[in-house]
């Protein structure tokens, strides 16, 4: 909660740096080099993670098909709105909607994959939508989670959380669902997160 | 786009042979700070661009109906993946 609200106000500065000042330098390669260091460090922060392998042993290996549903499901409603939306292609809906609450990566990832060849405005804007649709995301399945848990179970709270039931929903879905169901959620979580930057960058180049 | 996934996969690689290093682990947890930086500079892209700063009504309309139908669809895909998978 505290993380998305930090974005939050740190996209709004942004925004009114951009709005109000001239930059000196070149705002493209600034950020390449930034997302460049931000690769590694997610990279090394799951590299070093020492829950992984007492999870692993914890858990019964085919609930790791569980984040197959979460994509699956939002993938599917995203080609439905894609036929329905004229402003996106599928392929831009499926890109932003892959994340599934990663709205950091995915949001930064569109930009730069896609500025090169949309140009920097299209990327910009659909970079937002991303970046919005992610955080909104989020935010719903925090504020939700109590009736998700009730009406649909604790495997739809885990889905609805997305790749945020790794870090930012982990203690609402532990307060609903209860303990048992942590070590899936952080598992759950960590194989959207490592999936996505193969996945938004292939459906970006779709 | 290959040097990206590559830095990813060589981070994953780096973190698990030298764990118990701090310095390393030190460098990973201040991701946030590089998140946020990333974001101002993505802002700075927004707010200096006018086209999006024109739409920027319609770009949140369109962002909540993806946030809802992305969440709408999870759930249902979790539940129903689950539900197979505990009967198994």
């Amino acid at each position: 909660m505290k993380g998305s609200i930090s974005v939050i106000i740190c996209f709004v500065i942004g925004c009114l740096i951009g709005r109000y000042v001239d930059m000196p330098f070149d705002n493209h390669s600034l950020s390449i080099s930034l997302l460049y260091i931000l690769m590694i460090q997610v990279g090394i922060g799951i590299g070093v993670n020492p829950n992984l392998k007492i999870l692993y042993k914890e858990l019964k290996l085919r609930f790791l098909l569980l984040p197959i549903g979460t994509v699956g499901g939002a993938l599917i409603i995203s080609c439905i709105i894609g036929f329905c939306l004229k402003q996106l292609t599928v392929s831009e809906i499926l890109a932003i909607n892959y994340g599934c609450g990663y709205y950091s990566l995915s949001s930064i990832l569109i930009n730069q994959i896609m500025t090169p060849n949309i140009g920097a405005i299209i990327a910009a804007e659909i970079a937002t939508i991303a970046l919005l649709t992610n955080i909104l995301r989020e935010l719903m399945a925090l504020f939700f989670a109590p009736l998700i848990r009730k009406y649909i179970g604790a495997f739809g709270l885990i889905g609805a959380a997305g790749v945020t039931s790794t870090d930012v929903c982990l203690p609402t879905i532990e307060k609903w669902n209860g303990e048992s169901f942590v070590g899936l959620a952080i598992i759950h979580g960590i194989i959207i997160d490592v999936s996505t930057p193969f996945f938004v960058t292939l459906f970006c180049q779709l | 786009m290959f040097e990206i996934i590559g830095l990813f996969v060589f981070g994953i690689l780096i973190g698990r042979l030298l764990k118990n290093i701090k310095v390393l682990c030190r460098f990973s947890s201040y991701v946030n700070i590089t998140v946020c930086l990333l974001i101002m500079v993505l802002g700075i892209s927004v707010g200096a661009n006018e086209y999006v700063v024109s739409e920027f009504k319609k770009i949140s309309i369109i962002s909540l109906i993806l946030a809802f139908g992305g969440i709408i669809g999870s759930m249902f895909g979790a539940a129903f993946i689950g539900k197979v998978l505990s009967k198994l």
